[in-house]
């Protein structure tokens, strides 16, 4: 799947588009409108189309009021948008929460919260939103989508989807955990995939995860856990993987 | 199942969605090229570890490429699917015995002899 990246402005208009939606928009410093801001941080950034499909598909899942809020910082350099009800319970909860912020010259976007109600998982909300993002991404020339995977089994699934854990520390207690769960035979090619990889890279920040989440008792082992991961956009391998799965019908 | 606010991530019945349509022979298949391109394993230890026999690597093999093998013509289609059976049964061969070592030794001479060798379609 290729996507091409597309220009775009971000004017006074698509603050208007925003607005509209009911989002409320909070900036640092206060006299510096939106439109000031994005098209200058987050070049050919359509977030009004984001957030406008985001509203199509995700308000209906919900009766309850939902909170809209767009946070920016113009010295930190970072943009917040909050789309989310007002529960805590996890079978309720709609939410799409993303950062995006600049670090060492680079683009990086921080998948806070996506989620669906119960009802509405697996019934095709997803993809749409995932594939409006990826374009996004690629049109911003965002290098790193980071996520911190762990809600509702997201330990397993997103080290499917080949994002590499970041930090050493937790692959280390999940290696544990794998020695308390998985049998003799089991725990040889995860202690194996631990030992070179970090054997070959002292310190390393992208652990395959992918590696572990495919091999016989790790499922349940990493669906159990907790870690910071990250997908790199300008990776062909991770990306390719990554927009083919958002990307299938 | 309480949505802990403090606790930043995206859901996996999220990216659960993302991956409903990828088939299990895909995505196991494509760990184990991984695995072996990277170093982790040979490919006779990454098919044990990923429990994928020979004959379904062959076939995921097939089906990743079967937009390339499909721009030649069927006759040279039968040579790039023999490449791929010769990849997977090449560690296994060892313990052919001596008329399944021929078989192995002559598929190896027609993949290995075939002008295309010189294009992309032996990397898999």
């Amino acid at each position: 799947m290729q996507i091409i990246a597309q220009p775009y402005t971000f004017t006074a208009a698509d603050r208007q588009r925003i607005e509209a939606l009911g989002y409320r928009i909070e900036g640092i410093p206060a006299d510096r409108p939106l439109e000031s801001f994005v098209p200058a941080l987050f070049p050919n950034f359509d977030l009004a189309g984001l957030l406008e499909i985001i509203d199509k598909l995700f308000a209906p899942t919900t009766p309850l009021a939902i909170q809209r809020r767009i946070q920016y910082n113009i010295p930190a350099e970072t943009l917040h948008f909050i789309f989310r009800n007002s529960t805590a319970n996890e079978d309720e909860a709609v939410a799409f929460d993303r950062v995006v912020l600049r670090k060492g010259g680079e683009l990086l976007i921080k998948h806070m919260y996506c989620l669906v109600p119960l009802p509405y998982q697996g019934k095709g909300l997803i993809k749409p939103i995932f594939q409006a993002s990826l374009q996004q991404y690629v049109n911003m020339g965002i290098r790193k989508i980071m996520v911190h995977a762990g809600l509702g089994g997201g330990g397993y699934t997103w080290a499917r989807h080949g994002f590499v854990a970041v930090e050493p520390n937790e692959v280390q207690t999940i290696l544990n955990d794998a020695y308390n769960k998985l049998s003799a035979n089991e725990i040889t090619p995860v202690e194996r995939i631990f030992s070179k990889y970090y054997s070959d890279h002292p310190a390393g920040g992208e652990f395959p995860m992918i590696l572990w989440a495919n091999l016989p008792g790790m499922k349940e082992v990493l669906r159990g856990s907790d870690w910071n991961g990250s997908l790199d956009l300008h990776n062909p391998e991770q990306f390719r993987n990554f927009s083919n799965y958002v990307f299938r019908p | 199942m309480s949505f802990d606010l403090k606790y930043q991530s995206d859901h996996g019945s999220t990216g659960e969605e993302l991956i409903m349509n990828v088939s299990e022979l895909e995505e196991t298949g494509a760990v184990v090229e991984k695995a072996v391109r990277e170093g982790y394993f040979t490919l006779a230890d990454a098919l044990s570890a990923y429990r994928l026999s020979e004959i379904e690597y062959v076939a995921y093999l097939l089906l990743k490429n079967k937009g390339k093998l499909e721009v030649i013509d069927k006759e040279n289609q039968v040579v790039g699917a023999l490449y791929y059976l010769v990849e997977a049964f090449h560690a296994p061969s060892a313990s052919f015995d001596a008329s399944g070592k021929k078989v192995m030794k002559e598929l190896e001479t027609i993949v290995h002899t075939s002008p295309l060798r010189d294009n992309n379609l032996f990397v898999a």
